[in-house]
């Protein structure tokens, strides 16, 4: 299989919508302004908490929708190493024919050290053919690991794994110290990508690989301006941008899902009404 | 102190954006810095925006170093400008998402012309990059400012690229530090107003010295000898009575059919305009444009003469000889 790079630009954390015609309506409003699809998210997407089957349904109707016309990340991720794998392989075999890049994300200090990463991520060379793009967030390990273990993937970790021919990039989530340390170590391999996960970080000190963006479920045409450079009302863009994410991130799944198909019963009402008055002033 | 740790979170970014370029130098840096040393015309750089502003910053660094250069408004060059650029010369466009549309339309003309490009962009796949001739990878990991509305990392990595070029081709064509004062009499200058006045004032057997019952004769001779057109008159204690300079003896001459018999006290200008020793040259200079004087004597508080100082000594000779360059040559008309 010939090496491929991922993309740059606009990466959308894809909403997981177990309704597949929901699912492929909203695909169908979002594609052809994202420059990747991720599915799965740990945070939009209920990567964690959705069954195998139902991820497996998700992959499906995207790859119909997608047509191959746009680069594909699937969070992969399980709390062991087999089950990490078996994902993969079980994905690997839904997406054989889908002729556009696919990236497995994976975090690998949810189920693994530090120790011997580099190792591991040879051994997944051989066991399948698309590469990888790692998920650095201290968040969602947390709360698995133990006080002292490490939270972060080392940054000489990161400098050893980005040599690796099937590793491609990161999504950072964390502080701009870090970020800074990760491109420093990583400056030897120009493609290697590290994209923000965390919109906050982007929209203060926005980096040229791209933005992991869980908003652009609701306003892709504004997160594509903001990458586009096209922006002459950008100023203002961001101050109602970085407003709407922190009412997202409280409303989370239920808040996003209402703003793109309408109220639910189960979201806030007063953070839908704040959330859509926002949206009222990004769009004028 | 979030001030401060915000302030240095920009810093951090800047000095990383700079490092970073290190490992991207190549031999695309190799072949711009060949292209302009094998040119037979100026460096033409143009950019849009803060783009622009670095590029003039540039232009001006590559002319102080010995590379002619010119700044070129993009804009401008499509209504006409580009007149400015001749097959000779060499471009630098810069522009870090290599998509400005200004730079971008100009860019065929001049390749028309033969003209080389050197494209400083952040995105060696655009357009602009697509279309030089080098390409010099400028491109920053992330802005210090929100939502890169200013540019900010990438235009100091721009600049510190300029600047690693004009010092990389000033040691090519071995530029000493005597052609860089030649390019910058202000700076030299600047040194120099800023000096005491007893620094650059010339002393003991330098000055010009006459006593008031010399001949005319000899009031020439000193001034033939000290060679700076004046001389002090001084009493027996040696102190201040006046000063002859050239225009003392020229309207002399006019005023009296022969000038040979008078004394020195005859045609000297009594009270010469003084100076005290601890002044800046500055200051001093001030005092001669004021005046419309040439020389200024300084004396100790019992109006003994302790030196004098020339408008030369002060502004420096090289520098007029620099001027003389620019100055209608002899068989000209202008």
């Amino acid at each position: 299989m010939q090496e491929y790079f991922p993309p740059k630009g606009l990466i959308i954390e894809l909403i997981s919508i177990k309704e597949r015609d929901r699912l492929k309506e909203h695909l169908e409003s979002v594609k052809d302004i994202a420059d990747a699809i991720f599915l799965f998210s740990p945070y939009v997407g209920k990567g964690f908490s959705l069954s195998l089957e139902e991820k497996k349904d998700i992959v499906g109707a995207c790859i119909e929708v997608l047509q191959e016309r746009q680069p594909v990340f699937i969070f992969v991720t399980s709390f062991t190493e087999e089950d990490t794998i078996k994902n993969i392989r079980e994905f690997e075999k839904m997406v054989g024919s889908y002729k556009r890049d696919i990236f497995w994300v994976d975090a690998p200090l949810y189920y693994h050290s530090n120790r011997g990463l580099p190792d591991m991520y040879e051994r997944f060379s051989s066991m399948t053919d698309y590469p990888f793009i790692l998920y650095n967030d201290p968040k969602i390990v947390d709360g698995i690991k133990g006080p002292f273990n490490r939270r972060n993937i080392r940054t000489s970790i990161l400098k050893e794994l980005s040599f690796l021919k099937n590793v491609k990039g990161l999504i950072f989530i964390g502080g701009i110290r870090r970020a800074i340390n990760y491109q420093n170590a990583v400056r030897e391999r120009p493609y290697f990508r590290i994209y923000d996960g965390d919109e906050e970080l982007y929209l203060n000190f926005p980096n040229r690989n791209g933005i992991v963006s869980m908003s652009a479920n609701i306003i892709p045409h504004i997160w594509k301006n903001i990458l586009d450079e096209d922006g002459e009302k950008r100023k203002d863009l961001w101050i109602h941008l970085l407003e709407l994410i922190e009412i997202l991130k409280i409303g989370g799944y239920e808040l996003i899902k209402s703003l793109i198909f309408g109220k639910s019963v189960t979201c806030n009402n007063s953070l839908f009404e704040k959330a859509k008055e926002i949206l009222r002033r990004l769009n004028t | 102190m979030e001030i401060i740790d915000r302030a240095k979170e920009v810093l951090r970014i800047e000095a990383e954006s700079i490092a970073a370029l290190i490992k991207r130098l190549g031999s695309d840096f190799e072949k711009a810095v060949n292209i302009i040393l094998n040119a037979k015309g100026r460096v033409v750089i143009t950019g849009m925006g803060k783009s622009g502003l670095v590029g003039r910053k540039i232009a001006a660094t590559l002319n102080s170093t010995g590379t002619p250069s010119l700044f070129l408004h993009p804009a401008e060059a499509i209504h006409g400008d580009l007149g400015m650029v001749t097959k000779d010369d060499i471009v630098i466009a810069i522009s870090n998402g290599g998509r400005t549309i200004e730079i971008n339309r100009i860019i065929p003309i001049l390749k028309d012309m033969g003209i080389k490009i050197i494209a400083f962009t952040g995105d060696p796949t655009s357009p602009l990059a697509q279309m030089s001739d080098v390409v010099i990878d400028v491109g920053v990991e992330r802005e210090a400012c929100p939502m890169g509305l200013a540019p900010t990392a990438s235009t100091t990595a721009t600049l510190a690229m300029g600047d690693a070029l004009a010092v990389v081709l000033m040691h090519c064509r071995r530029f000493t530090k005597e052609d860089f004062k030649k390019f910058h009499p202000g700076g030299s200058l600047g040194e120099r107003l800023a000096s005491k006045v007893k620094d650059i004032m010339r002393k003991g057997s330098m000055i010009p010295m006459v006593s008031e019952e010399n001949s005319i004769q000899d009031v020439l001779n000193e001034i033939n000898k000290k060679n700076i057109g004046a001389t002090v008159v001084v009493d027996g204690d040696k102190r201040l009575k006046g000063i002859i300079c050239d225009g003392d003896i020229r309207r002399a001459l006019i005023k009296h059919n022969n000038i040979s018999s008078l004394k020195a006290r005859d045609i000297m200008t009594e009270s010469p305009k003084t100076v005290d020793e601890n002044q800046s040259a500055g200051e001093a200079l001030s005092l001669m444009e004021f005046y419309g004087i040439t020389h200024l004597v300084i004396i100790d508080k019992n109006r003994r003469v302790k030196g004098i100082i020339h408008l030369h000594d002060i502004l420096g000779r090289e520098e007029f000889r620099i001027n003389a360059g620019i100055l209608p040559s002899k068989g000209t008309n202008n």
